[in-house]
């Protein structure tokens, strides 16, 4: 028990390492940033504004300290869970976040979860099947192949304004989530297949099959209970990489789909110099990232209950 | 129920044509009878016990002038049949329960489905008979064993489970396809006596094996298999007692047990060569508690000679052989290699760059060499690079690996090729010219002949014995086969629970041990080797 505590505080800190150094790496960027910081804070050079504006702002900021004064008071900052203000949006980053983190949060579920769809039904019905495996494995690995936003344009063309099948835009209701999520999940689906093959087709060869088989089982309970649950773990794998991807992908869909999203905000804010927004949605994808690693340890244990102990 | 197989043959096709893996073969298993499958890899046994039972693969040509079970004739099923017939008629049981059963699921769970896959009574209905079974088959703490992982059973233990998935229905026929190797003999000694259980208790039984000594003590009529052709079969006694064929002579004069014990040439004189001194070492398990796995091990070895190394798996053998390669470092005790200090426990280890000048006079073969050869490289790659690493200084590399090639008896044609494509004997070849490459004083032997056939693993032997007195190195050598221990080493230490129980020379040990848990190893072979 004392042992599940020890590995539970050592992800943790583990954890907070990680979001210590997007935070790091978002202060570092924002001092590098040619110009003066609190320009670009104020919203670029375009934006004008008054010296007693930018004296303000750089006393609010601190900016009339030492850097590392700076640094310490930026983190101290954060770890108070104050984001600072969105200058762009004229409210708090939190604020900022609290609204388009949620639809971004619904269009990756639902990829990665029909990423997942796409990929067990390509793969346990035919892997080594013959002609079968052959075509779905073709399938994959075109699939696999696509551009997300390519794939997204040609959906929206065919789907929402030749056929009128769906909504071409919006965030309202599940209609509108429909083509983003196709548009996301199919590349992914050949990702996953691809290696769900993979080792599926391996664990069919295990000895283990062949006692089921020996069994009386049949070919479906054989896939199904045993080689599955053996080509998981690899999947699960890639599927943290893939949130941490989706993130990035979803900035172009969310632009084509005119989507509310952190994709697209992200975009906003990094094209108007809004530090503290990129900062705060960097550190946002960091969290969800570091969630996703946490919570693929939990399935790695529940699939294999023989890394129970072993993973740090 | 009586299996009738007559003419049976099996092939596959392949780029080049068909394969042939069963030529022609014909026997009858009846109920409480034991027919035995005997013959080296690649001979077509296993292909037999598939066929059996209709899994012999998708691309497999079955044919049969006969194949019936209990009357039914089995070239006519369909698969629906077929799968209604497997684990209700016949069962089958794999080598290694490790992998042979599933090793993300309990045990139990395993056993249950050999009933819920033919319908067998309800839930609780089917627990209570996993119970029964596991206590059936010998298992002590059923109810907490159904719970178990097959890796978190010992090597017993599972193999037991992995029978009593096979018998849950209890089939008049099971089929054991290499049911014992891999096992410590001891364990192998308890899988015989369950399936001598089973035989009195009605069950007809295909075992399938390479062991002779195993096969004698169970079956009735033998049948050797070689290239998938019956070279000889009849009654076990007059078949292992008087072998018509030249095969089934070579397959029992490679058994180690039939090889003249070792002669000592080499006396302890000399300096030893290596001496190791109260080597202990505890390690943290998964659950954080510290513990012992070699506990005070000690002893010396001296040039020329061969040094055993016997007991269970788990008992410490390979992990004083990896401390005795400088490649664990142990808590306490210290190793010297000619005449200086090579290894010392704790944290004031010898640093690896003070071991470089020695470390290419120590060398090591492994059990299965493959995973220790780089797949891209061949095997002039292989032997180059460890002639380089064993600062051989003459400028004609082709000559010295073509010499080296020589020394282990293999072609010049082999340079070229890759490990993954040549035979396991031909790869422990190669595995053993790598080691001499830098003219070594020691090498480590790990299980070097336990994955090899019979009678490859014979011609192995011979070729280490032959190396050791052409090139006078010391061995130390690991075995869980007493037999290959009796012909290759002058002394013997037994380990047990990661201590020495007993060390001495080896005719003393293996005729007359003083501890009682060498008596139990030397019973084991015993119950296990031919008649």
């Amino acid at each position: 028990m004392t042992h599940l505590l020890h590995r539970a505080a050592w992800r943790l800190l583990g954890g907070i390492l990680v979001l210590l150094a997007a935070a790091s790496l978002t202060f570092a960027a924002l001092h590098l940033t040619p110009g003066d910081p609190v320009t670009a804070i104020l919203g670029g050079a375009s934006a004008n504004p008054t010296p007693e504006a930018i004296a303000a702002a750089r006393h609010e900021y601190g900016l009339d300290r030492p850097i590392a004064v700076q640094y310490a008071l930026y983190i101290a900052r954060i770890a108070r869970g104050d984001l600072g203000q969105s200058f762009s949006q004229h409210m708090p980053v939190i604020a900022v976040l609290r609204a388009q983190a949620p639809p971004t949060l619904a269009l990756m579920a639902s990829s990665l979860a029909v990423a997942w769809l796409l990929a067990l039904l390509s793969v346990v019905p035919t892997a080594r099947r013959g002609v079968a495996g052959a075509i779905a494995s073709t399938l994959e690995t075109i699939g696999a192949g696509l551009p997300q936003f390519w794939l997204g344009i040609l959906l929206l063309w065919g789907l929402a304004f030749e056929w009128r099948l769906l909504p071409p835009a919006g965030n309202h209701g599940l209609p509108a989530l429909v083509l983003p999520t196709l548009s996301l999940a199919i590349p992914l689906a050949g990702f996953i297949a691809q290696v769900m093959r993979e080792s599926f087709d391996l664990a069919l060869d295990q000895p283990f099959i062949l006692t089921a088989r020996a069994r009386g089982l049949g070919d479906g309970a054989v896939r199904l209970r045993h080689a599955l649950r053996h080509a998981l773990l690899p999947c699960v794998s890639l599927s943290t990489w893939a949130v941490g991807a989706l993130v990035g992908n979803a900035v172009a869909i969310e632009i084509i789909f005119s989507r509310q999203g952190l994709g697209r905000e992200l975009f906003l804010s990094v094209a108007t110099h809004d530090m503290p927004l990129v900062s705060g949605i960097v550190l946002f994808i960091a969290l969800t990232y570091i969630l996703a690693g946490f919570a693929a340890d939990t399935l790695y244990v529940l699939i294999d209950p023989r890394l129970k102990g072993t993973r740090p | 129920m009586t299996l009738e197989v007559e003419n049976l043959s099996v092939s596959f096709p392949t780029p080049t044509g068909e394969h042939v893996a069963v030529h022609d073969l014909s026997f009858t298993l009846r109920p409480g009878r034991v027919v035995a499958l005997v013959g080296e890899s690649g001979s077509g046994k296993s292909v037999t016990a598939r066929s059996l039972i209709g899994l012999a693969g998708p691309t497999a040509r079955v044919s049969a002038q006969r194949l019936s079970l209990g009357g039914q004739d089995l070239r006519r099923l369909s698969p629906r049949d077929w799968r209604a017939l497997r684990g209700r008629d016949i069962g089958m049981v794999l080598q290694d329960a490790l992998v042979a059963l599933d090793p993300l699921r309990p045990v139990g769970r395993e056993i249950a489905e050999s009933l819920s896959a033919h319908k067998w009574g309800t839930r609780a209905g089917r627990n209570q008979r996993v119970q029964d079974l596991l206590e059936q088959v010998g298992i002590p703490e059923p109810a907490l064993r159904a719970r178990q992982r097959p890796d978190e059973l010992s090597g017993g233990l599972r193999q037991r489970a992995l029978i009593a998935s096979a018998i849950a229905l209890t089939p008049p026929l099971l089929i054991a396809d290499e049911p014992t190797t891999a096992l410590d003999p001891s364990v192998q000694a308890q899988i015989l006596r369950l399936l001598g259980r089973l035989r009195e208790g009605g069950t007809g039984l295909l075992l399938i094996s390479h062991d002779l000594g195993f096969v004698s003590r169970l079956a009735e009529h033998v049948i050797v298999l070689h290239h998938g052709t019956v070279v000889e079969q009849g009654e076990t006694a007059r078949v292992l007692g008087r072998p018509v064929h030249a095969y089934t002579r070579t397959l029992l004069d490679a058994d180690p047990v039939r090889h003249p014990p070792r002669i000592t040439t080499h006396g302890t004189g000399t300096p030893p060569l290596l001496t190791a001194h109260d080597l202990s070492l505890s390690r943290r398990g998964p659950d954080g508690v510290a513990r012992r796995i070699l506990s005070d091990v000690g002893f010396s070895l001296h040039p020329g000679r061969t040094l055993g190394l016997i007991g269970e798996s788990g008992s410490g053998k390979t992990t004083t052989a990896r401390i005795i390669m400088g490649l664990t470092q142990p808590d306490t005790g210290d190793v010297t290699f000619k005449g200086e200090r090579w290894v010392r426990g704790g944290r004031q280890g010898v640093p690896e760059g003070a071991r470089r000048p020695r470390r290419r006079a120590m060398a090591m073969i492994y059990q299965d060499p493959l995973g220790s050869f780089d797949p891209r490289w061949t095997v002039r790659e292989i032997l180059a690079d460890a002639l380089s690493a064993g600062g051989d200084p003459s400028g004609d590399r082709d000559h010295a690996i073509a010499t080296l090639l020589d020394r282990v008896r293999l072609p010049p044609a082999i340079a070229a090729r890759r490990p993954a494509g040549l035979s396991g004997g031909q790869r422990q070849r190669v595995a053993i010219a790598r080691a001499v490459a830098v003219r070594p004083a020691l090498i480590v032997c790990d299980e070097p002949v336990s994955a090899l056939d019979v009678s490859v693993q014979a011609q192995v032997l011979d070729l280490l014995e032959e190396l050791q007195r052409e090139l006078g190195m010391a061995y130390l050598f690991i075995s869980h086969d007493l037999g290959v221990i009796r012909r290759m080493c002058d002394d013997v230490l037994v380990m047990q629970g990661g201590r020495i129980v007993e060390a001495g020379p080896a005719t003393q040990i293996l005729t007359a041990p003083r501890h009682a848990f060498t008596r139990t190893l030397l019973d084991a072979a015993q119950d296990l080797s031919a008649a």
